[in-house]
């Protein structure tokens, strides 16, 4: 009996797993409404102090443009609450900003075409819409800066320009540099269309900083989808110039000086490099960046580019989507660049890439969108703890 | 001496290989019984017996709280509520049954594997303000879950003589989780063309594993034992029921959260069938001759 009863004991013990003690913390959420013809754009999420707060488009009656919407979710990944701008406010950058308690999103008027500042609380309190004390038009992409301000890149249709400029969080503007995008009527085409086709080959308009002084903007210039390098000054310090709207550089992420992890596009293809030196003062081309094909990553894919650690190793986090419509999430060593696992984001169904974020919690936050039943364009959140990284990943 | 004992070893050898080959014939033949004395009384009072176990079962998913992937904006939740089915799918067990036996009460450790299979439907819906704008889709789900059951039994034997004997069983039991996979059924309904045409939405098959975990229970039950021959045979019936969870909470496994599904909180239940044949394994000694 006593043997019966060890043999028991130490099948109870085996039975016991480490995931026991882990918390569970993540979730994947589509965010579902009843109605047959509404599709859902998320653009971007931000960590709240209950939650996770997404900035979204709305289809609107009375203008091809998209409106805003906000969508609030709990850290569960349940439903809060959502609110939809009135037809004043449209085309929201692809950039939703915190600084403290408060959100900050740029927009546009629909009669004057300028630039708006968007400032809200968690819960939609205190929205507040301030115009730009400039003539900034047609918001095309904004960050934060490590100063507190926001970095905005704006396009100027009177004089054909690629505008960068500084404006801190009452809207008050203090530097601005505008950037010739070339003669012709093909490039303001190029940049009116993917406001009222965002899904047709999706241009990549990003800004950032290098450092204190230093910023990037990828934009047009000289008639081409360019990565730009400005102090503000008359002329950009260094130009990677792509090629019309064909090719260029996808997305950008900072590591030191002049090496960057990017990823670009020629035409079709995809292209990845983890770490990269780019000429940051002088000019140069995309194309010559372009080796081989990232084949699994589908053509003019989005691509979000994080800073991650896990167990004290630094990484860089591609997201892309696929050929095979799912949300592939890459992860490169940072020091070496050398790949280090993948995961995939989304069966069955086709998903689309909004954003992804990192959380206070090192969670991976990825947004997007799923088409339920194949046809429903919905909302799609998954937040991914350490835990899960680490297994899901490097199947520890 | 020593060859008689090894006669006898191998005449019972045969006679065993015997039972188990026709045991079904066996059944249906006139019984010989050995007759009762002291030895074999004294046999009784005291054994071990092995064997082999198996039989079907039926479970039962009881939910603590439902859990969707699917979180709504504007209706309730209640509306993806999955629908389960309750003691619908037959599952099977089989393995070794172990049992220490001592005047009646006996203590057995019958190691078994065991298919679990229960089913839920769940379904979504889209309107639009024409009558042709809408949409269904209904998702009929098979779970299977597999796992080493360990469970340990109290037996009782209501008749302690004879060659019927009920008795009534309880105990305790963990399950070692081997594997679970589940099937996916998609059935759509789209009213776009005129009239409600259903669409075969295909059939998925996805392995869920890690959206499940070891777990364990309490175990009653009842049955009769049948003396015939150096061969017992146990009908037995059991009800079981986990007492934690047996799925792993917001396990975000992609192929599920990726079609809305989650694992609800599930303590499974069944009810069990089992048929053992088990063999005496203290029975050859001087005082005592089975026949």
């Amino acid at each position: 009996m006593k043997k019966i009863l060890y043999i028991l004991g130490v099948a109870s013990l085996l039975g016991c797993s480490k995931e026991d003690d882990i918390p569970v913390t993540s979730f994947a959420r589509i965010f579902d409404h009843s109605s047959y013809n509404l599709d859902y754009r998320p653009l971007d999420v931000e960590e709240t102090a209950e939650g996770y707060m997404i900035l979204s488009t709305a289809t609107l009656d009375r203008s091809q443009f998209p409106g805003v919407q906000l969508v609030q979710i709990t850290e569960d990944g349940d439903f809060d609450a959502n609110y939809t701008f009135d037809e004043n406010t449209i085309a929201p950058t692809s950039d939703l900003m915190r600084i403290d308690s408060t959100f900050y999103f740029f927009g546009m008027d629909p009669v004057s075409l300028r630039v708006n500042l968007v400032s809200f609380n968690s819960g939609f309190g205190n929205i507040t819409v301030t115009p730009l004390n400039a003539d900034l038009y047609y918001p095309l992409a904004a960050t934060l800066t490590s100063g507190g301000q926001f970095l905005l890149l704006s396009y100027n249709p009177e004089d054909m320009l690629s505008v960068l400029a500084i404006v801190d969080a009452t809207g008050s503007v203090s530097s601005v540099a505008g950037y010739s995008i070339g003669p012709g009527s093909d490039v303001e085409e190029a940049i009116i269309d993917h406001y009222l086709q965002p899904e047709e080959k999706a241009l990549p308009f990003f800004c950032g900083e290098v450092s204190g002084s230093s910023y990037y903007f990828n934009g047009f210039f000289n008639y081409s989808m360019s990565l730009v390098f400005s102090d503000f000054g008359a002329d950009p310090t260094g130009v990677v110039q792509g090629q019309f709207t064909d090719a260029g550089i996808r997305s950008v992420l900072p590591i030191s000086g002049s090496t960057f992890a990017i990823s670009g596009y020629q035409f079709d293809d995809n292209y990845i490099y983890p770490s990269v030196a780019l000429t940051t003062s002088g000019l140069s081309s995309s194309v010559d960046l372009y080796t081989s094909n990232a084949a699994e990553w589908r053509p003019y894919t989005p691509v979000a580019l994080k800073d991650y650690t896990l167990n004290g190793v630094d990484y860089i986090v591609y997201a892309a989507e696929t050929n095979s419509r799912q949300i592939a999430l890459y992860l490169y060593e940072k020091n070496s660049g050398n790949f280090a696992g993948l995961t995939y984001v989304g069966y069955a169904n086709p998903f689309t890439l909004s954003s992804m974020t990192v959380d206070a919690e090192n969670h991976l936050v990825v947004l997007g969108t799923t088409f339920v039943a194949g046809r429903f364009k919905r909302i799609y959140v998954e937040k991914i703890s350490e835990a899960d990284v680490e297994k899901r990943v490097f199947g520890e | 001496m020593q060859n008689d004992s090894l006669s006898i070893k191998a005449k019972l050898l045969t006679v065993c290989a015997m039972v188990l080959l026709t045991a079904g014939v066996l059944h249906a033949q006139p019984i010989k019984r050995p007759k009762a004395n002291k030895a074999q009384s004294s046999f009784l009072d005291t054994q071990f017996w092995l064997g082999i176990k198996f039989g079907s079962n039926v479970a039962n998913p009881i939910t603590k709280s439902q859990v969707s992937g699917f979180s709504p904006i504007d209706y309730q939740s209640g509306r993806l509520m999955k629908q389960y089915d309750s003691y619908a799918l037959p599952g099977a067990q089989a393995g070794l049954e172990m049992t220490f036996y001592h005047r009646g009460f006996s203590a057995g450790l019958h190691p078994m594997f065991q298919r679990s299979r229960y089913s839920f439907t769940n379904s979504l819906e889209w309107t639009g303000e024409q009558e042709s704008e809408r949409f269904a889709t209904m998702y009929e789900s098979e779970q299977r879950v597999d796992a080493i059951n360990v469970p340990f039994f109290l037996k009782y034997d209501l008749i302690q003589e004879g060659t019927i004997r009920p008795f009534v069983l309880g105990g305790l039991f963990y399950s070692f989780l081997v594997g679970a996979e589940r099937q996916v059924k998609i059935t759509q309904t789209d009213y776009s063309f005129g009239a409600p045409q259903t669409i075969d939405g295909g059939d998925l098959s996805l392995g869920v594993k890690d959206a499940f975990r070891n777990y364990y229970g309490w175990v009653g039950g009842g049955g009769v034992s049948f003396d015939y021959f150096n061969i017992r045979t146990v009908i037995e019936i059991t009800y079981n029921q986990s007492l934690g969870s047996v799925t792993n909470e917001g396990v975000s496994q992609n192929e599920l959260s990726s079609l809305g599904d989650l694992n609800d909180e599930i303590n499974l239940s069944h009810f069990v069938g089992s048929l053992s044949f088990v063999f005496p394994l203290r029975y050859i000694d001087k005082q005592f001759q089975a026949y």
